[in-house]
């Protein structure tokens, strides 16, 4: 892989789910085109990298769109690279909003891998989380996906929601596995700050599934898929081997990406800059000087180095720590001691790269922590 | 000025009866303040005591008032502080004993009424807050003379609130206080009664003159260690440091030498003009004896040097602390601190946070030892590392204080179930009137010291009052309770207690150790132990679950942040055995610790 990943943002869903908290609003009466016309402007500007190895459409829904704004943007984007037929393009898409038309459009622009944020197969548990479609939609997008040629499909869903058993999430995993996905993101609800859900749990009226079933479900998932040959790659991702996103590994390699649109990151020579989020702010600042930077962070030395060590944690493959102190030209010596400590409480595989035994995924986030 | 026109006195009082609001309405009254500066409580200079709404440092104001030069001392109400009373007592020839018109006579006001007599001032009883719908005052009348024995005709009759009878408290004061005796043309001699450190003028020395003058450019030596330093500046409080050219027999004030380490200051100390070699000290007071102990620590390591130097600081402030340096296996280096009460102990930790800067770790408070061993030499012990092998002690001695409990009479049985159930015994009970029985009783202190003024209130619906003294060291049947996390003993929670209580206190201990220590990667085994045997154990199980599902390009910076967070949350613990124990889990061995709200 050479040259840095492109991730573009298109902020915009059909409604905004109560326990969301990415950069997205609810399309209607929004100005589709001028966010098009701003985001064009700053690839212009910026340069978009000419040869990613990898390119992700998220948001938002990339799809709620028109399948005319889908395809203007599409074609922005694509008429900016080389044409390369191998390259992971992956776009996301909510079952709701997809149709025969709008695949066609995804397929000829090259798109050949489609994220379908399912969620859930209980339509109880769809409600609960605010989604407006239907389990039975799910199914739908998925074989449209799949008949129209596009070869990967990845499936996201969402487990420990609130009223979900334990039975309830093995069935949606049966059922999601029967369908033969290639890859699966499943994911333990957050209860982020800012989001309705986070709100409403503060104030007692939405209680989060007990800790020991939430345990149990991660557990579980792990299990399930690994009998069904899809094995996890990283704390929430599950694939096929060979299946893996590429796009998503470059995030937990710590490699570069240019991001672009409102609230989209770039990772770009050791510096991490965040686009203004608000809509308007965004477009406004694009036409005033090209960018729309509103934050920046730079980490040098062993600051990175550590980072990267904290992102690489979360894969199976680990990391290599001395490949990251020759990456970052620093000594990392002073880390021994508790890579010693987390190998002798058995959260960190005995040898090897620097990654998590089977009992340390479940309290990743205290094994990372050591290490920062 | 001359002697007879000088009057020094001082308020003393139950805590909460008063005092300070009567004291402000003084200053008010003869124009040491004006109203527009006025802020209540206007002699509580620490934050601490205007929060709590008590006296905890006494200081002194001058006021003048028909020619009459008054000088006010104001002392702390509060048991703890007795050390504090005693000290504003030698400054003074009068003290205005001050009762809750409501509340009637309670322990510290007998405390303080002895204390005052004992030290041959002129006493003047009076009743305040009559203002108020549940006044009694005869009631009250008829407790300070049939039960302290005091002279009441001509009872002052005043309210803080209102500003009634303020001209009378004048008026008494100069009328019944002595004039202070001494000589202006004798050699000097005063008495440092308490001193501060101001980061402007260094020590602040406060002073009663004796005999001869203080002034600007004078050498003085202080006799205790014959240090010889030049005055800088003399003055007094009116309330804020107020500069005057001299400062004479009778006359309360500070001084300001070139004192910039606080080695050399001693409370009780003589101050006598240099070379000078024929002075008689003045009689200084008592060392303060303190009861309740406990290891203060920095919070990290590298704050030692802060916390010595807060500590110094604080200490030439309120003598009535002790430390010496000590250290734990868990805690590192630190400090052993003495204190006067557990109040006492709460308001040196607060003032020490506040004003060094120095986040600290206090280990639960204990009292003092003694042990006899096989040799026959006797120890004290302040901290359970210090005990000798169980083989070597012959005899192992408690503390025991006399309690005197002041209480409604059909409160006392409650208040006797208490003290019996604490280890306590009964001495004897007198009636002080109708509606009020002293029961004196002697109590181990170390069941005294946490939590028995809070069940003793309780107990009398909050009508009962307390006092204590020191009694002496009693053999007990004492041993060390030993706490044991991950198996390894840490110095910091083990306690010495009584032998019958131990597995209560040791099952009280470990369940505190449960709620504070959180969650770990891995099972923690607390355990109690008397020597190798173990009398309870609780475990904290291990963390189940602690991983963020979701961590892409735009949440990295965000991610790492929350992990930094939760990173920087554990260095505040400290580390025993691999276990990360914070902070509050060496309090909470205190198990039921009081609330500073409820002994107000």
């Amino acid at each position: 892989m050479t040259g840095p990943s492109l991730y573009v943002h298109i902020p915009f869903c059909e409604t905004k789910c109560p326990y969301c908290d990415f950069n997205s609003f609810a399309v209607l009466g929004r100005d589709v085109d001028g966010y098009l016309d701003a985001l064009r402007r700053e690839m212009d500007a910026r340069g978009v990298p000419g040869d990613p190895p990898t390119i992700f459409i998220g948001g938002g829904t990339p799809t709620v769109v028109t399948p005319e704004q889908l395809a203007r943007y599409l074609g922005d984007i694509t008429a900016r690279l080389r044409p390369d037929p191998a390259r992971e393009f992956t776009v996301e898409a909510n079952p709701g909003s997809l149709t025969r038309e709008k695949v066609a459009v995804l397929k000829e622009h090259g798109v050949n891998r489609v994220s379908l944020g399912a969620q859930s197969l209980v339509d109880r548990h769809l409600a609960t989380l605010g989604r407006v479609h239907r389990a039975a939609e799910v199914e739908e997008a998925y074989r449209m996906v799949r008949e129209a040629g596009i070869p990967r499909v990845n499936l996201d869903f969402i487990y420990g929601v609130p009223g979900m058993t334990l039975a309830e999430w093995a069935a949606t995993l049966e059922t999601a596995i029967s369908w033969r996905p290639d890859h699966l993101s499943c994911y333990a609800l957050i209860f982020e700050p800012g989001t309705e859900f986070h709100a409403r749990r503060s104030a007692g009226r939405l209680n989060p599934i007990a800790e020991d079933r939430e345990l149990a479900m991660f557990r579980y998932t792990e299990r399930r898929l690994r009998r069904a040959g899809i094995l996890r790659y990283e704390i929430s991702n599950f694939a096929r081997r060979g299946e893996e996103c590429r796009h998503n590994l470059v995030y937990w390699r710590n490699g570069e990406y240019a991001g672009f649109g409102a609230g989209a990151f770039s990772y770009l020579q050791g510096r991490r800059t965040g686009n203004e989020r608000h809509l308007g702010r965004y477009a406004e600042a694009v036409r005033g000087r090209g960018d729309a930077i509103a934050t920046e962070e730079r980490l040098e030395g062993e600051a990175a180095a550590r980072e990267t060590i904290v992102l690489g944690l979360r894969t199976s493959e680990g990391v290599d720590v001395e490949a990251v102190e020759r990456r970052y030209g620093v000594d990392l010596g002073g880390l021994r001691g508790t890579i010693g400590r987390m190998r002798g409480l058995g959260l960190v595989a005995p040898d090897g790269p620097l990654r998590l035994a089977r009992r340390g995924w479940r309290v990743a986030d205290e094994v990372a922590a050591a290490f920062l | 000025m001359r002697l007879e026109h000088i009057r020094n006195f001082c308020i003393i009082a139950h805590v909460d009866h008063g005092k300070s609001t009567l004291a402000d309405r003084l200053l008010l009254r003869t124009g040491a303040v004006e109203q527009r500066v006025f802020r209540d409580q206007l002699l509580d200079s620490m934050d601490i005591e205007r929060e709590r709404g008590i006296t905890i440092k006494a200081s002194a104001v001058r006021m003048m008032w028909q020619g009459k030069q008054i000088n006010l001392i104001d002392t702390p109400g509060h048991v703890d502080f007795s050390y504090e009373v005693s000290r504003a007592l030698h400054a003074c020839e009068g003290a205005l004993l001050l009762v809750d018109a409501s509340q009637g006579v309670e322990a510290q006001t007998v405390a303080n009424a002895y204390l005052a007599i004992e030290a041959g001032l002129d006493v003047i009883p009076a009743i305040n807050k009559v203002e108020l719908p549940g006044a009694q005052p005869e009631l009250v009348i008829d407790q300070l003379s049939t039960g302290l024995g005091l002279d009441t005709t001509g009872i002052l009759r005043v309210s803080g609130k209102t500003g009634l009878g303020v001209d009378d408290v004048l008026k008494a004061v100069i009328d019944r206080v002595r004039p202070p005796e001494g000589d202006p043309a004798a050699p000097t001699r005063a008495l440092i009664y308490d001193a501060a450190y101001d980061d402007y003028r260094g020590v602040v020395v406060y002073v009663r003159v004796f005999d001869g003058t203080l002034r600007r450019g004078m050498k003085v030596q202080f006799l205790s260690n014959l240090s010889e330093w030049e005055i800088a500046e003399v003055g007094v409080f009116r309330p804020e440091m107020e500069k005057v050219d001299v400062l004479s027999a009778g006359e309360v004030g500070y001084f300001v030498a070139n004192l910039k380490t606080l080695e050399h200051v001693k409370v009780g100390d003589t101050i006598a003009p240099a070379k000078e070699r024929d002075v008689v000290p003045v009689p200084g007071f008592k060392d303060p004896k303190p009861l309740v102990f406990c290891g203060i620590y920095p919070a990290s390591s590298q704050d030692f040097d802060d916390l010595r130097k807060a500590i110094e600081k604080l200490h030439l402030n309120d003598a009535s602390f002790t430390f010496h340096p000590e250290s734990s296996e868990a805690l590192g280096f630190g400090f052993r601190c003495g204190f006067l009460g557990l109040l006492h102990m709460e308001i040196v930790q607060q003032r020490l946070e506040r004003h060094a800067n120095v986040d600290i770790i206090q280990t639960a408070p204990n009292v003092t030892y003694e042990v006899v061993t096989t040799d026959g030499e006797t120890r004290r012990i302040e901290r359970p590392a210090e005990l000798p092998d169980p083989a070597h002690i012959k005899e192992f001695r408690e503390p025991i204080v006399r309690v005197s409990i002041i209480a409604p009479p059909e409160a006392i049985g409650p208040v006797m179930a208490l003290v019996t159930d604490r280890r306590g015994t009964f001495v004897k009970q007198d009636y002080l009137g109708p509606s009020r029985t002293i029961l004196v009783c002697d109590l181990p202190l170390s069941e005294m010291v946490f939590d028995f003024h809070d069940l003793m209130k309780s107990a009398t619906r909050g009508y009962g009052t307390m006092d204590y003294e020191m009694k002496g060291f009693f053999p007990a049947d004492l041993v060390r309770l030993r706490i044991l996390v991950a198996a390894d003993e840490v110095d910091a929670l083990s306690v010495i207690c009584h032998r019958e209580v131990a597995p209560r206190r040791g099952r009280e201990i470990l369940r505190a150790l449960q709620k504070t220590i959180p969650r770990q990667l891995f099972e923690i085994a607390l355990q109690a132990a008397i020597g190798g045997k173990i009398i309870a154990r609780e475990s904290i199980t291990a963390l189940r679950k602690n991983v963020t599902a979701k961590c892409y390009g735009g949440d990295v910076t965000r991610k790492r942040k929350l992990l930094e967070k939760q990173k920087e949350g554990k260095k505040r613990m400290r580390q025993v055995g691999g276990v990360e124990i914070p902070q509050e889990a060496f309090l909470s061995v205190l198990g039921s610790r009081r609330e500073e709200k409820k002994r107000k």
